[in-house]
C-alpha cells in the first residue's frame, strides 16, 4: 500500500460519506422541488491518477456507485452512471491531450493541468454523468422534459460544489 | 493465453465496462419499483408487437396454402348444397322433401390456373387437376364471380381447358329476370371482359343492367351461376328477330388463380337424349 493508494482510499471514505449524509439530506429536505440533485461523489473517478489501467478505474467506478447505492437504496442507477463516466474517462483523457502529453503518475487535477483545463475535463465529464444518470433514474423517454431540466440544474449546482471542493482541499496526485 | 491476456489489456475496457454496466442495468431493473415496472411494461409491449408483426409476417407466407385449403373447402361445400343434387322422387307437398330424396348431380373441384392466354383469337387455360383428380373431358370450369370454360383434354396431373374467351365456346345463357335463354359466345377479340348474348327474341325487352346466368341447359354447368351483366343493347345490323346484346363479364378472366370444376354425373344420360333427338 503506498501513499497514492492511501490517498485515494481515504478520499472515496470521505466523498462517500459527505455525500450520503450531507448531500442526500439536501436533495431530501427540499421535498417537493427534486431537480436539483448534488453528488460530489464523481470527483473520485475524475481523480484517480492517469495510470491507471481502464478494466480497473470502470470497476472502480462500479464501487462507489454502489457504496452511494445502497445509502439511497436504489441498486444499480448510481453505479451505472458511474461506470459509463469511467468508461468515458480515458476518452475525454485522450482528447484533451495537453501539448507535452501526460505525465502518467499524475492526476488529473489544477495543480497539473491549469484551472482551464481541469474545468473543461470535469464539466464534459460530469455532465454526461448526470444525463446518464437521469436516463436510468427516470428511465422512459416520455419524460424526457424531466430528464433535460434535472440534468441541468442538478449539473450546474453539483459543478459549483465540485469546484468548491477541489478549490478548498486542491488534492495533490 | 498471451493473446487473451493481450486481448484483455487492449479492449479489457470496453469488456469489462459492457460487463459492468449490463449488472447494474439489470441491478436497476430488479431491485427499483418504478423502473422495475417501466421495464416490464416496455417489454411487454415490445415482444406483444414483434409477435403481432411475426404473425403478420408468417400469416403472408401461409396465405397461398389457406387460399388452396379454402378453395378445396368452397367446392366440398358447393357439393353438399341442394342446387347440386337432383330430386328423385316426386311428392305432392314440396315441404316434405328430405336428404333421402335427392341424388348427387354436381361434384366440384377445386383447380389452380397453371397457364392462360386472354389475347389470341382462340384462348386456353391449362389447370393443376388431371384423371388423377377425376378430371375429364366435358366439364365446366368457373370461378367465385364467374364462368371460365369447360374442359376439353386432361391426362394425369393436368388439363387444358376452352376458355369462354374462344371463338367456337358457346355457353347457354339466360337473362335471369326475364329467364330468357340464349347462346353466349365472344365476337370481340382482345377485350376478354366482353362477350355477346344471341338469340334473345325482339318481343323480350332486355334492360341495361339485367344479369346474365348459366341457364342450366347444358350438360356443362348448373343453372343460375353469375356471368356478367348486360352492357349494350345493339339491333341486330341484318334486321333479324333477334337483339343483339353486349354482356360485361363479373369475372376478369387475366388474373383467374382459383377455379372449380363442375362434373355433372348425368351428362352422359343427357347427352344421349339430346342426340337421340337429333338423329331423329
Amino acid at each position: 500500500m503506498n501513499n497514492t493508494t492511501i490517498t485515494h482510499s481515504l478520499r472515496f471514505i470521505f466523498l462517500v460519506f459527505i455525500q450520503v449524509l450531507v448531500f442526500r439530506q439536501m436533495t431530501v429536505g427540499w421535498g417537493e422541488f427534486n431537480y436539483v440533485h448534488v453528488m460530489v461523489y464523481p470527483l473520485f473517478i475524475l481523480l484517480l491518477p492517469i495510470r491507471i489501467p481502464d478494466p480497473l478505474l470502470i470497476f472502480l467506478g462500479f464501487l462507489i456507485g454502489m457504496a452511494i447505492d445502497i445509502f439511497y437504496t436504489s441498486y444499480g442507477v448510481h453505479a451505472s452512471a458511474t461506470v459509463f463516466l469511467a468508461f468515458l474517462r480515458p476518452v475525454v483523457l485522450k482528447i484533451l491531450t495537453p501539448r507535452g502529453g501526460y505525465n502518467i503518475n499524475h492526476s488529473p487535477n489544477i495543480k497539473n493541468y491549469g484551472f482551464v483545463w481541469f474545468l473543461i475535463y470535469s464539466s464534459s465529464l460530469l455532465f454526461f454523468h448526470f444525463v446518464f444518470y437521469f436516463i436510468v433514474s427516470v428511465f422512459t423517454h416520455v419524460y424526457w422534459l424531466e430528464i433535460v431540466l434535472r440534468t441541468i440544474s442538478s449539473f450546474i449546482v453539483s459543478y459549483v460544489i465540485i469546484l468548491l471542493y477541489v478549490r478548498i482541499f486542491n488534492p495533490r496526485d | 493465453m498471451r493473446q487473451i491476456v493481450a486481448i484483455f489489456t487492449r479492449s479489457g475496457g470496453i469488456l469489462v465496462f459492457l460487463i459492468l454496466e449490463v449488472i447494474c442495468l439489470s441491478l436497476v431493473v430488479t431491485f427499483n419499483k418504478d423502473q422495475r415496472e417501466i421495464y416490464h411494461n416496455s417489454r411487454s409491449i415490445i415482444s406483444d408487437s414483434m409477435t403481432h408483426g411475426w404473425g403478420e409476417i408468417t400469416q403472408y407466407w401461409n396465405l397461398s396454402a389457406v387460399n388452396d385449403s379454402l378453395s378445396g373447402v368452397i367446392a366440398e361445400l358447393k357439393q353438399q348444397q341442394d342446387e347440386a343434387k337432383f330430386l328423385k322422387t316426386i311428392k305432392q307437398d314440396s315441404a316434405k322433401y328430405s336428404g333421402e330424396d335427392y341424388e348427387q348431380q354436381y361434384t366440384y373441384t377445386s383447380a389452380k390456373v397453371v397457364s392462360n392466354t386472354i389475347n389470341l383469337p382462340n384462348n386456353f387455360l391449362t389447370l393443376d387437376r388431371g384423371i388423377r383428380d377425376g378430371i375429364n373431358t366435358r366439364m365446366g370450369v368457373f370461378d367465385n364471380r364467374g364462368i371460365i370454360g369447360i374442359v376439353i383434354r386432361s391426362n394425369d396431373r393436368y388439363s387444358q381447358v376452352m376458355s369462354i374467351l374462344h371463338r367456337d365456346s358457346k355457353i347457354s345463357a339466360k337473362v335471369s329476370r326475364l329467364n330468357a335463354f340464349g347462346t353466349l359466345v365472344w365476337t370481340s377479340v382482345g377485350n376478354p371482359k366482353l362477350m355477346e348474348l344471341k338469340y334473345i327474341p325482339k318481343h323480350l325487352n332486355p334492360k341495361i343492367g339485367d344479369i346474365i346466368q348459366t341457364s342450366g341447359a347444358s350438360s356443362y354447368f348448373p343453372g343460375g351461376l353469375p356471368i356478367g351483366k348486360i352492357k349494350e343493347i345493339e339491333e341486330d345490323p341484318q334486321g333479324g328477330n333477334f337483339h343483339s346484346i353486349k354482356v360485361e363479364l363479373f369475372n376478369d378472366l387475366s388474373t383467374t388463380q382459383y377455379v372449380y370444376i363442375v362434373n355433372n354425373l348425368f351428362k352422359d344420360d343427357f347427352k344421349e337424349i339430346e342426340e337421340g333427338n337429333e338423329n331423329e
